[in-house]
């Protein structure tokens, strides 16, 4: 069967596609800083409760206190991304959702136990002795299997050949296991998590250490282990990846597009950049470092999926009603949000001298 | 082609949208109710110099983060999944329709998100007067954010012009829109407001 017969028919979109590509492109850059750290930081706490590493408990502490903000603004920044792509991609996502439905609607219900037991966590610390380690768990396993729910479905909605196993069962239980990047790819953003885990809990000590002359150290040294350690392996896993891509996507990679190209470049050098600062100890240049990775992580991302739709699809194929007027809406609503949010954090974090009366 | 369908073996979809929608609904209108109840508590406290209610509102806002953050935000993010899953079609044109429309209601729940932290964790932490602004914040974007997705509901069941003009705004300001709202986004947000001060 050609599997261009399956592709459904995509809607007509609002303005020129390269809005919402940038809408996209940029909040997915957000959601991932977030996700990074969720889970990170969650599979960090896990780790030191299991193997017990010294001084763990005022770690996993400050840890307890910042994952549900975390989740909070994951599940927040991976909205928009998510509302972007079905619109852009929608014929392809919406396909992919569907076959793998049953797993796909499952990730509310994982969600809240995540959520609740991360919250346990935090309210329970004391309390729970050793047993907090249980919620913990529960936290980070979830998050994980929802992480792998969406290797899957960001993978088969990329290969609509692989869509004819629906007439053989249309349940909704397919998942795509058989597809090569799918383990490299998601290991690759599991790692990612880690590093990124590291790298926010080593920022976290350094601003206390500025605020408490130095007590920090040893724990930013901790903290920078797990980004250098995780960043180090996602080399063998990124090359694993790399060599798990068809031979037009990895193409354009190695000098077939000049962007995609550049951009794996600049990956490279901004990774190799990130891990000399945190070999130094240097944690805000490591941290900017890391974010500009990720971005171009996040570039990359997209033209590795422009390739692997190309033989069914571009964006440009896309027709347009233009309502301009709606994308106006929306960005004065951003003007407006945003007003708000500084002037709430101004007025909580602004004047600490201010009277409590 | 057209998308393809969910096999249900043991219920119908509505059986899933119905149990997500529900559940979703109700616990959603305290997330913008309730948040007027809390700043009308305080402000209570406050006037009557009375402790006993400043800590039961601040007990509350604890309960009311853990029952909207989580739960009420993350079956929201589920009804979506629910609806893409049973009518892949329909969700898809009403996506392409209102994504800026969706993406307005987005910025409100961040907006939101921010202000219920800064609330809950800056509870006697700053001046009563930025935790009442912060507090109305909160309740200005948690109506706003019902303001947008209701609109989108209504052209759900009743499109109005948009047949014809196929415009945004038509779209958005359909007939039923302003009664519905004026019912739908207040009355069952207020009432347990007023009737429990």
């Amino acid at each position: 069967m050609d599997p261009l017969s399956l592709i459904p028919t995509p809607d007509v979109i609002p303005v020129h596609w390269g809005w919402l590509k940038f809408f996209l492109i940029a909040t997915f850059f957000l959601h991932l800083l977030f996700m990074n750290t969720m889970l990170g930081i969650g599979i960090i706490a896990l780790a030191q409760s299991l193997f017990k590493t010294p001084g763990s408990t005022s770690i996993n502490r400050e840890i307890s206190a910042k994952l549900p903000y975390t989740i909070a603004f994951t599940v927040n920044m991976g909205v928009a991304p998510l509302l972007f792509i079905q619109v852009l991609y929608g014929q392809f996502i919406y396909t992919s959702s569907l076959l793998m439905a049953v797993y796909w609607l499952s990730i509310t219900a994982i969600l809240i136990i995540a959520y609740y037991s991360a919250y346990l966590y935090h309210y329970t610390f004391d309390a729970a002795g050793s047993a907090r380690t249980i919620f913990m768990a529960i936290t980070v396993v979830n998050l994980l299997i929802i992480g792998f729910f969406f290797s899957n479905n960001m993978t088969m909605m990329l290969s609509p050949d692989s869509w004819v196993r629906y007439f053989d069962a249309p349940g909704g239980t397919l998942l795509n296991l058989a597809e090569p990047t799918l383990i490299p790819r998601y290991l690759h953003f599991v790692l990612s998590a880690v590093a990124g885990g590291g790298l926010f809990l080593a920022i976290v000590w350094e601003l206390k250490a500025r605020r408490h002359e130095n007590h920090y150290q040893e724990r930013i040294q901790q903290s920078l282990r797990w980004f250098i350690g995780a960043t180090l392996l996602q080399f063998a896993i990124g090359t694993w990846w790399l060599f798990t891509l068809p031979e037009h996507v990895a193409r354009i990679f190695m000098g077939g597009s000049t962007p995609a190209t550049a951009l794996f470049i600049l990956g490279m050098l901004g990774t190799i950049l990130a891990l000399i600062f945190g070999f130094k100890g240097r944690v805000r240049p490591c941290a900017g470092a890391t974010i500009l990775t990720i971005l171009v992580m996040v570039l990359m991302r997209d033209q590795m999926r422009t390739a692997f739709l190309k033989p069914y699809f571009e964006l440009a194929m896309l027709e347009t009603n233009p309502q301009y007027g709606s994308l106006i809406l929306f960005l004065i609503a951003l003007g407006i949000g945003g007003a708000a949010i500084a002037y709430m954090l101004k007025l909580a974090f602004g004047n600490k001298t201010e009277a409590r009366s | 082609m057209n998308y393809p369908v969910w096999e249900l073996y043991f219920s119908g979809g509505g059986f899933w949208m119905v149990i997500i929608a529900v559940v979703h609904v109700y616990v959603s209108h305290f997330a913008v109710g309730g948040g007027l109840f809390l700043v009308l508590t305080e402000m209570k406290a406050y006037r009557e110099n009375d402790s006993e209610i400043l800590a039961y509102t601040k007990s509350h806002s604890k309960f009311f983060l853990l029952l909207t953050m989580v739960f009420a935000g993350i079956t929201g993010v589920g009804i979506w999944f629910t609806i893409s899953l049973l009518s892949p079609t329909a969700t898809s044109t009403l996506v392409h329709i209102f994504v800026f429309g969706f993406a307005t209601e987005w910025v409100c729940f961040l907006v939101e998100i921010i202000a219920l932290f800064l609330y809950y964790y800056k509870f006697e932490k700053i001046s009563r007067a930025s935790h009442l602004k912060i507090g109305w914040l909160y309740f200005i974007f948690a109506w706003l954010s019902l303001f947008f997705i209701n609109a989108i509901i209504d052209f759900m069941l009743t499109p109005g012009d948009w047949l014809e003009t196929k415009s945004f705004w038509d779209g958005f300001f359909n007939p039923p829109w302003c009664p519905r709202s004026a019912f739908v986004q207040h009355w069952p947000c207020f009432w347990p407001v007023f009737s429990d001060l």
